[in-house]
């Protein structure tokens, strides 16, 4: 079973509750699929060392071919392409979208497309399970391709049970997460901000007719009641985890609650339990 | 004249952008224009209490549209498509316009021209008024794409705004990460109040959009949030500010009587205190060096 | 003859300078003595993307080769660059201030 970890809110404990996850059932496999701040890593202990770089094609005009036609600037969606009346067009590689049009529009086969490096999957292992982390590079707007690839490189091991750090937000890149996954925890502060951004991604969930299950973190500083959050989307509240300032200090360490209080412990066995009993 | 734009941003989700920018919307002296740049998760809203004026549309990137009655069904563009937005469904092409972005290649493999563009609603953005001046907000529609453009598009409307009406602050609360949203919310901007918690997690997340920032030549400070967590960690981030050359703003402390604020909507400037001032007058004096 | 283009609010030499070059509602085309040449509605402004691109390629297809603008943000730096063009910052005045001063050479260059 796929189970993607999100939130909706970022900072509610996604990464926490993943990690503990991953900590109390050996043989899972972790990912951490918050390309452009991954984190599980730190809480899991474990710096995954094995680096493959990942790609996205960006256009170029190959300038013995180019017959100056401008086609490829008019074709281009996104502006990228620029051409001044003569000689060359110029590509802006930071818009360049990996589209593919230019190529084809191209009346001599001019424009091709080579490969950009956009960020890249680490892989180590936890406990002896596989953990492969998605990193973006700092400037590259192809979030949703690396989330992608990440997965795509889960994918090749075939592991029963994964365990998919999604990252905050409800837009494209938690989507292409749910999309790979079977099931969803959302974990959420009982806050009305908690609240408000968790609800949108359980709307994609419910688009996508993912089940979904809610677990109540940071609880005990005046909650606001999730009864007719779960009842909207037809939803239950798997486990509650209480605010404590020494849970907060340890993860502050970067030290996984599982590992540090014993509430936690009992409490993601009790979760695990309940994903078994309602997702299977 | 434009106005100074500072835009609040993190790196990392949950150290308190939005609380700390509604801090400052109500701090500050002088006219302000508010801008919530977080439109895949809104918050500001529930602090400010905007009531709204004005309600747009946002539409963002056509998107590929077949018509079935003449797909065969031959999946060329699937094949072609680079965002897994197409797919055969019963013999026929189904676009998801929540991946589509828009690139038009579709249409121009389909053998049997069946495939058009159509505009697709993807948001809406809003303009209210608030106690302490007019506020730009959207929401994205959830799964959806673009958020880049609507984030550049709101920036776009609180600037004109601001201009027009000769309001000399743009106060806008970022999302959370260093893609596509986060990059528009900062090009251009006149200042970044970089927010981030002692956490080893912040701290590296802090590291990258400090990245971000230099490669879009964004001047930038850091405020540590909920400093107390871990004095330890504070300290490393001083000491970093100091080796990097970073500037360091301020550390505000955590207090369950902030928490308690703002979850019942109320902005904690009563609650936080002296330095909450004191930052703020570090980010209007020191921020204006840079 | 050196065509100057600058993003401009309104289209006659009182206007303002437009405080951002690729979506400015329009673009005003002098010469080098500060003579208006023409002024149209920048159509590219409306855009979903790439703005900067198709704003340049209009203007580079009307022959300017020097730009009068507040900023240029890194889209429009780059294809200016590559277009041969010249820019020079002038921001907070009217274009006829920004031509003025750039004929006395008191703008600070960009490009």
């Amino acid at each position: 079973m796929k189970i993607a970890v999100a939130s909706g809110k970022g900072g509610a404990g996604k990464t926490s509750i993943a990690a503990s996850l991953v900590l109390a059932k050996r043989g899972v496999l972790a990912m951490d699929l918050d390309v452009e701040e991954p984190n599980l890593g730190i809480l899991l202990g474990c710096a995954p060392d094995e680096r493959r770089p990942v790609h996205q094609p960006v256009a170029y005009p190959e300038p013995d071919l180019c017959s100056a036609c401008g086609r490829c600037a008019q074709a281009c969606a996104y502006g990228a392409i620029a051409w001044f009346g003569s000689g060359l067009p110029v590509v802006n590689e930071s818009l360049c979208h990996g589209c593919g049009v230019c190529p084809i529009v191209c009346p001599t086969g001019a424009m091709r497309e080579r490969e950009k490096v956009i960020g890249e999957i680490r892989s180590g292992f936890v406990d002896g399970a596989p953990f492969f982390e998605g990193r973006l590079e700092v400037g590259s707007v192809s979030t949703v391709r690396l989330i992608e690839a990440t997965i795509k490189t889960g994918e090749a091991l075939h592991t029963d049970d994964w365990i998919m750090d999604a990252p905050p937000g409800a837009s494209c890149p938690v989507s292409a997460v749910l999309r790979a996954a079977d099931a969803a925890i959302l974990v959420v502060e009982p806050t009305p901000f908690g609240l408000s951004d968790v609800a949108s991604v359980l709307e994609v969930a419910a688009d996508m007719k993912k089940p979904a299950g809610i677990v109540a973190n940071k609880t005990g500083m005046g909650d606001l009641s999730l009864d007719d959050l779960c009842r909207r989307f037809s939803v239950e509240v798997l486990a509650r985890y209480p605010f404590t300032r020494s849970a907060a200090e340890a993860g502050a360490r970067g030290v996984c609650p599982y590992r540090s209080e014993k509430t936690w412990v009992w409490k993601t066995e009790s979760l695990w339990r309940a994903i078994e009993r309602r997702f299977s | 004249m434009s106005p100074r734009e500072i835009v609040v941003v993190s790196g990392k989700g949950g150290t308190g952008k939005t609380t700390l920018t509604a801090c400052f919307a109500a701090l500050a002296e002088g006219a302000r224009v508010m801008a919530d740049a977080d439109v895949d998760a809104p918050n500001l809203e529930l602090l400010l209490s905007p009531r709204e004026t004005e309600q747009r549309s946002f539409f963002g990137m056509d998107v590929a549209n077949v018509d079935a009655s003449r797909c065969t069904g031959c999946g060329e563009c699937e094949r072609f498509c680079r965002f897994g937005a197409i797919a055969l469904r019963d013999g026929k092409a189904v676009v998801d316009p929540g991946f589509c972005e828009g690139c038009g290649g579709c249409l121009l493999v389909c053998p049997e021209e069946c495939i058009s563009k159509r505009k697709f609603q993807r948001g809406v953005l809003r303009r209210g008024e608030t106690d302490f001046g007019s506020m730009w907000y959207a929401r994205l529609t959830p799964g959806g794409e673009n958020s880049g453009m609507l984030v550049a598009l709101l920036r776009r409307e609180a600037k004109r705004e601001a201009v027009e009406r000769n309001v000399p602050l743009l106060l806008v609360d970022g999302p959370p990460g260093v893609g596509c949203p986060v990059i528009s919310s900062l090009t251009g901007a006149d200042f970044a109040v970089l927010v981030t918690e002692p956490s080893r997690s912040a701290l590296s997340d802090l590291r990258r959009v400090i990245t971000l920032c230099t490669m879009l030549s964004v001047p930038f400070g850091i405020v540590v949030n909920r400093w107390d967590l871990s004095k330890e960690m504070t300290n490393g981030i001083r000491a970093a500010c100091d080796e990097e050359g970073w500037l360091f703003l301020g550390a505000v402390p955590f207090s369950e009587k902030t928490a308690r604020a703002v979850n019942e909507g109320r902005i904690p400037v009563k609650e936080i205190g002296d330095p909450l001032r004191e930052l703020w007058r570090a980010i209007l004096e020191k921020g204006r060096e840079y | 003859m050196t065509k100057i283009g600058i993003p401009s609010l309104g289209t006659d030499a009182t206007s303002a300078v437009a405080d951002r070059f690729a979506r400015a509602p329009y673009f005003t085309i002098a010469d080098e003595n500060g003579a208006i040449l023409e002024s149209f509605e920048n159509t590219a402004g409306s855009e979903a993307h790439g703005a900067a691109s198709k704003a340049l390629m209009t203007l580079s297809q009307k022959g300017v080769s020097v730009l009068l603008v507040p900023r240029l943000g890194p889209n429009a730096l780059g294809f200016a660059k590559q277009a041969g063009m010249g820019a020079f910052c002038a921001d907070g005045m009217t274009v006829g201030d920004a031509l003025a001063k750039y004929a006395q050479g008191s703008l600070e260059k960009l490009l």
